[in-house]
């Protein structure tokens, strides 16, 4: 399985918080804790952070060890930074 | 930089943050086309990493394989800061484009001597001695591995220097006028024609409707949708001219409004029916 570059997976991950558009629900701001498996590559385009989420929840001896990211996601016009 | 033996710590930071960057793009972007969407406001991570240290005393990360153990957790926080945050912490423009010391002729192994006291360019040099280090304290900083005398060549080397002087050639004749725009299409419409239909596609993508203007005065529209309109004409015109509908770019679509003279050819003169 391909892993892909962190970037895709945490905007994939802030895309899931939001709710449908019919739904009448807004989500103000979220914390999320998870677990990442991946690594720094070399690339031809220089050093490249690539994690996903873990594929499994079996633990095994030969998975990768198990990165911890916590995000802290606002709405966007709340980002008044 | 890479191989088992990892990435200098610059480079693997470069790597996270990078990532970091492209998600907040790609999430600015997603909002310019979504009603809502989010930003991310603080990452932590915490990575397994090994850290190496090699001969040359540079530190090297390595991210954990499988199957290995006894691995360093390496705490990572990122948060969105301020643009006058960013302006404070960053290196002016002029210091990062200073000449290299490999430019002003340092070896390797005397750059490194340099680096480790946070000088990469000849800049940051002459800041340094300009903190009251002198010369001869950078050379002891660097525990003699850069001479006192190639310090002195080498901020010989980041001075203001004058390469040549010469007249400033004449300014350049003006340009040649431009090209007569070309002539606008014609409309031709029967006698008595008082609407307009207007087609056409993505009207109002800009989020305001298009303005039509016959001979400078705008004219009322109507049935306003995304692939068309109707312009109305002022009652007693029986001719006009020019035709302009601004779509909201820098410049109107511009038509020449003629009235038919019944041999499907535009008329002569252009008056209101009410002028005598």
């Amino acid at each position: 399985m391909t892993v892909p570059p962190l970037a895709e997976t945490l905007v994939a991950l802030v895309e899931s918080l939001q709710p449908p558009d019919s739904s009448g629900l807004e989500v103000e701001r979220a914390s999320l804790d998870i677990p990442l498996e991946g690594s720094v590559a070399a690339t031809p385009a220089g050093a490249v952070f690539k994690a996903s989420l873990p594929h499994t929840r079996w633990r095994s001896g030969f998975l990768p060890p198990v990165h911890v990211a916590h995000l802290d996601v606002v709405q966007k016009d709340q980002d008044d930074r | 930089m890479t191989g088992d033996g990892g990435f200098l710590v610059e480079d693997f930071l470069d790597a996270v943050s990078a990532q970091l960057d492209r998600t907040q793009d790609a999430l600015a972007a997603k909002a310019k086309v979504r009603p809502l969407m989010f930003a991310l406001r603080t990452l932590s991570l915490d990575l397994q990493v090994f850290v190496t240290m090699g001969d040359d005393g540079t530190v090297r990360l390595r991210s954990a394989q499988p199957g290995e153990t006894g691995s360093s957790t390496l705490k990572l926080d990122f948060t969105t800061i301020t643009r006058p945050m960013v302006e404070e912490n960053t290196v002016s423009l002029a210091m990062a484009q200073a000449p290299t010391l490999q430019e002003a002729g340092l070896d390797q192994q005397q750059q490194h001597a340099l680096e480790r006291v946070g000088v990469r360019n000849v800049a940051q040099l002459q800041a340094l001695r300009s903190s009251g280090a002198g010369v001869d304290g950078i050379a002891r900083l660097t525990e003699g591995l850069v001479p006192a005398d190639r310090l002195r060549t080498a901020l010989r080397f980041g001075r203001p220097e004058l390469l040549h002087v010469a007249p400033v050639p004449p300014a350049p004749a003006p340009a040649a006028p431009a090209a007569p725009a070309p002539a606008p299409p014609v409309v031709l419409m029967p006698p008595g024609t008082q609407r307009l239909q207007v087609v056409g596609r993505n009207l109002l993508a800009r989020g305001v409707a298009p303005t039509v203007r016959l001979a400078g005065q705008p004219l009322e529209t109507s049935a306003t949708e995304d692939d068309g309109l109707i312009a109305h004409l002022p009652p007693g015109l029986s001719a006009a001219g020019a035709l302009e509908i601004d779509l909201g770019d820098e410049e109107p679509v511009r038509y020449h409004l003629a009235v038919e003279d019944g041999n499907g050819k535009p008329a002569e003169t252009w008056l209101p029916e009410a002028v005598s």
